[in-house]
């Protein structure tokens, strides 16, 4: 009995000795994540040994060699919860595994320089917006509804006017002189953006953006930093915006329409001064200045005349306009073809009398599937924006309403008293040029744009590894800037009629390459990303002006110039530029933990000299993602912590194309220029010196961000600090005028500016039950700019334009360079100023006293938004905020200022110095400027008095819905909304508006002087709007 | 492999990108010239230097503006009738500042026409069909025109000729190369020595005749002229009454046809701006648009000062009439009102007659002859003449007065006032306000300023 349990026991060792030696067991299984996708890369471990392995392509594991017994099977992914089972070996041989993520925000997909890249993987500074948020008013281009949303993101829209322009700054002013605005592209494609220097006619800017249509794009995407940027290489350089538009998705077809109706008004309406007010500060001023008996009326009127006429202006040129808008969807997909078809029109009125946008636009995008390798992508859009515009700010309108109309005006004859000789029963308007109302009537300005933006893609996915993109696309646009003006009806003088049209061709096609390296151990991942560029885009003006007696059709531009004898249009020369690109960018990770990624394009334009054609362009990111080191506690209150920090260069050649080349005129009589001629003969003049040194602007990036995820994401958090120094920036400078030299400035590589900032953005979900959620997402962005090297450049030559705003070496782009004002003299009632060195004067001398008195760049901007949801209501408010900054009034100086006959004049004007001992904050009413301490010109009074802080926050919009939970066939859902835009602001500038982007005339004006100068700009825009979403 | 193609692929686009991107990024307009590809010939000369007499033709320059401001500044305009131009209204009132557009335009056009001739100077020896002729007279040419240009400069933006001692005073940047060097202002003295060398050489290069550009005439009365801004009497005696005697010209028999052009042109210009037609070349538009009536409303931009129109409207003075009318004591100006063409006087035997006339005066010398100098011009006016033994005290005052009359609106007046103050009267006033006060000379604009960051500016103000 003993020998047999020896036997037993021998037998049953060697069995297990045999099993533990030859017959060990082999693990395998699937790990996917909620959706079913594979999850590559997973790690997957036996706890308590060294086994170990990470998932293959497909998702799958096998780790052979496993002693049969029980395990506790760990697997980890980076961005997903950690899954762990138990298992006994000896009984099964196989495990899959579910994951689900740990955080969705951190595995969103962003769309990044040619391709797209997870949010957890990113090393640069991207910030993203979805369609949802991007569409806060009607008839506004895209671009204004990123205010507030994005750290580091500033936007100002111009003004409410319909088709009014922005300045987006990306981390501050990093430009003087060449164009200071981002780089737009368009699913890849990289579109025309020259009208923002097509000049001011009007009184306003035109906005290369306006036409494309909001309610197609899916997502903006914002690359702040160089490490993101820096594969678009020369033009990166003052930031991207990525637009992705709408494409079909998996499904069945999916219906939708929605529409918006609402009004538009004023955001804040100023009144200037009546009849009666404004003839007792004409008369206390003609008495001061030592006049007898009673002010002599503008225009030899007399005060019989004028009798009871007190006009308001500004209630003729403001109105409450009607905006709606519809927009008509489809998408489907299936196996081989997806698509998004999409119709939208809207028109939109706004305030002011006489301006509308309206805009017609199709959009399709599709995808087919030629072979499981091969898709080919069609995405094309065309649309057509109308903008009837209102002359504004000096040009006319409102401008003209609280400037030139005075109260004592009537619009019309008829008005004037019967006993008048002015007096003329029939009507007819009074003295056009001072007569909003008369100038409304007779002009029509309209100015049109048509876009097509069409491209086609290829992808061939050789191998599971490999593959290739290859697009080729055509953005064309034309845009007309049409004026008539009808003189045959009630003046009995000619019409005229004149239009200036550019069209744009813009061809851009690139071919890439990625490939993704197989390497077997799966700890490490290396991504090799290449490809190539080349862009060309010519653009030409052409313009026609005719006058004559014809009857003009002038709501129809296209009749009006058939009927106008002239239909010849005149060209201007074609400017051309081209670009050429080769970039690649290689990704490298380790442990899902360590992230690198480096950079680098060559680029070379034909907008540079000869001698410095192509530059390079690289940059290095580092991240690292601590949580997921095995020591950190990823239940504890920070359960995400990533770290990274980059450096890199991009490039900005915002400029015309054509720089660098000598140019002559040449002028022979009989040429449309003949009146240059000189005794019937030809003469030639050098334009333009050349230039061969030309080059694009270089910004260095320096930057280190924290992001947080705590209490399992309920927060999210991110930290990011910046230093971006542009060098070799490009400033026009001035070439003493008397070289005599045609053209008075030069391009010239010599300046240097320093932006550095910190952004903070902080999202929690602060309620999530499951009747009631609250959200906040608030961010802040502070940004200090500093212009570290002009050149030779003295302030006058980094001019912004009206208003006496410059670039000043050691100060702010953007600095307001004036005489500064001191305070009225309660003895003589004189304006005292501050010389240069801080001393009390009577003399206002800008040659020799002006200083930098202020910035109106904002020490800090941001938003908050709130969002609520109970049952089936939502409500959203964001509110959007400016810290620190001034605004310059640059109208202030007439609407408060020295009193002439042909202005009006802003109720304040009362709080002037009357008599000794007075401390009045205006000096003492006169008709000379004389007596304000300087010239004689009235316009030339620019002074720190005009100055105001331009802190501000505003509720930018307010959004209460109703979706409707409908169990019906047909409908799938309907969700009823109303919103309001701009409903207050909570400032201390006593102007209309404290957001304001004045017209300007070309890049450098826009940079220097394109936000916080206002001069009879028109106010934000406040709305109302009623909108319905059906999806069917 | 595959990995190998996809890089392979790379380096070939690469390749080709890189070997042509060099031309088909060169792209060069074709309007985009360097001056070797455009001065070939004797002819590209003539059209360079034709372009610099086209500047002076300019509204900014002789076509308007530089008698304009002499006028607004000194006594000649009516400045309760400005309209709301504030720059005319700075110059009025002597407060300009490094703002304005008139000054801005006055010196930067000017000076285009001294860069053309220096463009010329620095790039005729391109032409290689150019004889030794053509040089001496194209040198001459040009140096004339950039003599005239940097006298009227230092006249607008520096204190007078005798304003010191020693001429110190700081004038303009003299441009004696074409490029955009920066440039430092010189004194007035340096100034005038270069105006004087220019002229002087330009005597000697150009020829007597040559159509209705400069002649050796032409650098003879502006020596004239500049010796008699400069009080130097002699000088100014001696290049007149060269000028007088040998040149030619004769005085029109009507003053109003000084600025006729066509057939009935006038006979004693000798040297001024042709317009072949308003509406086909620039030439002088401006200092007509200044004065000539807008026909639909019967307004002038500008109407004449009530000191010049009692300075000529005595005695049943034939100027008064012909070249004003007046109205309720509100005068225009009619002297430039004048259809389709006319040509711009920059000098003519009338003021050669002047500056003899008062320079004989001031040396107490031929008194006889300068009593017939002002006599012809009075007698021509229908005014009673000059006693024949009229002393010379009594020469200058009258001589000084037809000057005033007939220089009118003529780039003149400013300057005169300036004169006749250095000449010994430190106390004139001129329209109340000192001679030598910063304001009455012009600020330097902004565009001048900001090119040189060591530029000095002219002080502001200090007239009221």
């Amino acid at each position: 009995m003993k020998k047999r349990y020896t036997r037993l026991l021998l037998l049953g060792l060697s069995i297990m000795l045999a099993g533990y030696i030859h017959a060990q067991s082999t693990l395998s299984g699937l790990v996917t994540d909620e959706n079913n996708e594979a999850i590559i890369g997973a790690t997957v471990l036996l706890e308590g040994t060294n086994l170990g392995t990470v998932t293959d392509v497909d998702g799958k594991y096998t780790i052979k060699n496993v002693p049969p017994k029980d395990y506790t099977i760990k697997v980890t992914y980076v961005g997903y919860k950690n899954a762990s089972e138990v298992i006994d070996l000896r009984s099964s041989k196989s495990l899959n595994f579910y994951m689900t993520q740990d955080s969705k925000i951190l595995n969103d997909v962003v769309v990044v320089g040619y391709g797209t890249q997870r949010k957890r993987d990113l090393i640069g500074s991207v910030s993203k917006l979805n369609s949802d948020k991007l569409n806060d008013q009607v008839g506004a281009s895209f671009e204004t509804a990123l205010q507030g949303k994005m750290a580091g993101v500033q936007l100002t829209q111009g003004s409410g006017a319909a088709g009014s322009n922005s300045i987006i700054r990306i981390r501050g002013v990093g430009s003087v002189s060449a164009g200071g605005y981002p780089l737009v592209i368009i699913d890849g494609v990289p579109i025309s953006q020259e009208n923002f220097a097509q000049g001011a006619t009007g009184g306003q800017n035109k906005n290369p953006l306006s036409s494309i249509n909001p309610s197609d794009i899916e997502s903006v995407t914002v690359l702040k930093d160089a490490a993101s940027a820096a594969i678009y290489g020369s033009r990166g350089g003052n930031g991207v915006i990525l637009i992705t538009t709408k494409r079909g998705k998996d499904g069945k077809g999916k219906l939708s329409y929605s529409a918006r109706i609402g009004i538009s008004q004023a955001a804040k309406v100023l009144r200037v001064l009546n009849s009666t007010e404004w003839l007792q500060i004409q008369q206390e001023a003609w008495e001061n200045d030592g006049n007898v008996g009673k002010y002599k009326l503008p225009k030899d009127l007399t005060y019989n005349d004028i009798a009871g006429i007190n006009t308001d202006w500004i209630s003729k040129t403001i109105q409450t306009g009607i905006k709606h808008e519809h927009d008509l969807s489809y998408s489907f997909g299936n196996k081989s073809v997806k698509a998004y078809v999409g119709g939208s029109y809207s028109n939109a009125e706004s305030f002011l009398v006489g301006n509308s946008f309206e805009r017609l636009s199709g959009k399709a995008n599709i995808d087919i599937k030629l072979s499981s390798k091969l898709t080919a992508s069609i995405s094309s859009s065309i649309s057509r924006g109308i903008n009837h515009r209102a002359f504004q700010a000096w040009a006319g309108g409102l401008g003209l309403a609280q400037s030139n109309a005075l109260p004592i005006f009537p619009v019309y004859k008829n008005e004037f008293p019967k006993t008048s000789p002015l007096y003329d029963s029939t009507g007819g308007y009074y003295n056009i040029d001072q007569n909003p109302v008369a100038q409304q009537s007779l002009n029509q300005f309209i100015t049109r744009e048509i876009r097509y933006i069409n491209s086609v893609s290829l992808n061939f996915q050789a191998t599971h590894d490999l593959s290739f993109t290859f697009q080729g696309s055509y953005d064309r646009s034309v845009l007309s800037d049409f004026m008539g003006y009808d003189g045959t009806q009630k003046l009995n003088t000619s019409s005229t009629s004149s239009e200036s049209s550019t069209r744009i061709n813009n061809y851009t096609g690139f071919l890439t390459g990625q490939y993704t390296v197989p390497i077997a151990n799966k700890a490490h991942s290396l991504t090799l990303f290449g490809g190539m560029e080349y862009q060309q885009q010519s653009a030409q003006n052409r313009y026609y002006s005719f006058t004559g007696t014809n009857k003009l059709i002038l709501n129809d531009p296209e009749l009006t110039r058939l009927i106008s004898d002239t239909t010849t249009w005149n060209d201007n020369a074609e400017q051309i530029w081209k670009f050429a690109g080769i970039f690649g960018r290689i990704n490298y990770s380790y442990n899902n933990k360590y992230l690198v990624q480096f950079t680098l394009r060559s680029d070379g334009s034909s907008k540079f000299g000869q001698n410095k054609r192509f530059g390079y362009f690289p940059s290095i990111g580092l991240g690292y993602i601590m949580s997921e080191e095995p020591w950190f506690n990823k239940s504890g209150a920070v359960n995400y912590l990533k770290l990274k920090a980059s450096w890199g260069q991009t490039g900005n050649s915002n400029i015309r194309g054509q720089e660098q080349w000598s140019t002559f005129t040449y002028v022979k009589p009989g040429q449309s220029n003949e009146v240059l001629s000189y005794n019937g003969q030809s003469i030639l003049f050098q334009q333009k010196l050349a230039n061969p040194d030309l080059q694009w602007e270089v910004a260095s990036t320096v930057e280190g961000g924290i992001d947080l995820g705590l209490f399992n994401d309920r927060v999210t958090t991110s930290l990011t600090y910046y230093n971006k120094l542009t060098t070799k920036a490009l400033l026009l400078i001035a070439i003493q005028a008397s070289s005599g030299i045609e053209t008075l400035n030069f391009y010239s590589n010599v300046g240097k500016i320093r932006n550095w900032g910190l952004e903070y953005e902080l999202n929690t979900n602060n309620i999530k039950r499951k009747n009631f959620s609250w959200t906040t997402s608030f961010n802040i962005s502070y940004n200090k700019n500093k212009l570290l090297d002009v050149g030779t450049a003295t302030p006058d030559a980094l001019d912004g334009g009206f208003g006496d705003i410059r670039a000043i070496l050691g100060a702010e782009v953007g600095t307001n360079y004036i005489v500064r004002f001191s305070h009225v003299d309660a003895t003589t009632g004189r304006p005292v100023w501050l010389d240069k060195n801080g001393k009390e004067t009577f003399v206002y001398n800008v040659a020799d006293d002006r200083v930098a008195a202020g910035s109106v760049l904002p020490d800090a901007v941001g938003g908050i938004t709130n969002s609520f949801q109970y049952k089936n209501f939502d409500l959203s408010f964001l509110f959007s905020f400016v810290i620190g900054g001034k605004i310059y009034d640059d109208a202030a100086k007439r609407q408060l200022g020295v009193i002439t006959d042909d202005w009006n004049y802003f109720p304040e004007v009362f709080e002037r110095w009357r008599q000794t001992g007075d401390n009045a904050s205006l000096p003492k009413l006169t008709r000379t400027m004389l007596n304000w301490g300087g010239n004689d010109n009235p316009y030339q009074n620019n002074s720190s008095l005009w100055l105001y802080d331009d802190s501000f926050i505003r509720l930018r919009n307010l959004t209460l819905g109703y979706n409707f939970k409908l169990n019906s066939k047909f409908i799938h859902s309907i969700r009823a909304y109303v919103t309001g835009t701009n409903l207050f602001v909570l400032t201390k500038y006593r102007g209309w508006d404290p957001e304001v982007a004045r017209d300007r005339e070309n890049e450098q004006q826009r940079n220097i002087g394109g936000t916080n100068v206002t001069y009879l700009t028109p106010p934000q825009e406040r709305s109302y709007l009623f909108g319905i979403n059906v999806e069917f | 492999m595959k990995r190998k193609l996809f890089i392979i692929l790379n380096l070939a686009l690469m390749a080709v990108i890189s070997s042509c991107s060099d031309k088909f990024l060169e792209d060069k307009p074709e309007s985009a010239l360097l001056p070797e590809e455009v001065i070939k010939t004797k002819a590209d000369v003539q059209t360079a230097l034709n372009g610099a007499y086209e500047v002076l033709t300019y509204g900014s320059t002789y076509g308007g503006q530089m008698a304009l401001i002499n006028e607004l500044m000194a006594d000649g305009i009516d400045g309760n009738r400005l309209g709301n131009n504030g720059d005319w209204q700075a110059h009025y009132s002597r407060t300009t500042d490094i703002f304005l557009a008139t000054t801005r335009t006055l010196l930067a056009d000017s000076f285009k026409a001294v860069a053309r001739v220096n463009f010329v100077l620095k790039y005729m020896n391109l032409a290689k069909d150019l004889t030794a002729e053509d040089k001496t007279r194209i040198e001459g040419e040009c140096k004339f025109i950039r003599a005239i240009i940097h006298f009227e400069m230092t006249r607008f933006f520096g204190q007078p000729f005798g304003y010191k001692a020693d001429n110190s005073q700081l004038g303009i940047a003299p441009r004696l190369t074409y490029g955009n060097e920066v440039v430092n202002r010189a004194t007035v003295a340096e100034n005038y020595n270069l105006v004087i060398k220019d002229l002087k050489e330009a005597v000697d290069q150009l020829p007597s005749s040559n159509g209705v550009y400069a002649t050796s005439w032409a650098a003879k009365a502006y020596l004239a002229k500049v010796y008699f801004q400069m009080n130097d009497f002699q000088n100014a005696y001696n290049y007149a009454n060269d000028v007088i005697q040998n040149n030619g010209y004769s005085m029109d028999a009507d003053f109003a046809l000084k600025y006729k052009a066509g057939n009935d042109a006038s006979k004693e210009i000798i040297f001024g701006l042709v317009s072949k037609d308003f509406n086909k070349d620039n030439a002088n538009v401006t200092l007509q648009g200044y004065f000539r009536l807008n026909k639909s409303n019967n307004t002038a931009a500008v109407y004449a000062s009530k000191t010049i129109f009692d300075e000529v409207n005595v005695q049943g003075d034939l100027r008064a009439t012909t070249w004003f009318t007046n109205k309720n004591g509100i005068t225009q100006v009619a002297k430039f009102d004048l259809e389709h063409t006319y040509t711009t006087p920059l000098v003519h035997l009338t003021e050669m007659k002047l500056i003899r006339a008062e320079s004989n005066a001031e040396l107490n010398q031929n008194l006889t002859s300068a009593v017939s100098d002002i006599n012809e011009i009075k007698v021509r006016a229908g005014i009673q003449p000059l006693n024949s033994d009229a002393g010379a005290g009594q020469i200058i005052s009258e001589a000084r007065k037809e000057r005033h009359v007939e220089l009118y609106f003529e780039n003149n007046r400013l300057h005169e006032l300036k004169r006749q103050a250095t000449r010994g009267n430190k106390t004139l006033l001129i329209r109340g306000a000192p001679w030598d006060c910063p304001g009455l000379v012009c600020q330097l604009p902004d565009s001048e300023l900001k090119g040189n960051p060591a530029m000095e500016s002219n002080p502001q103000g200090g007239c009221l």
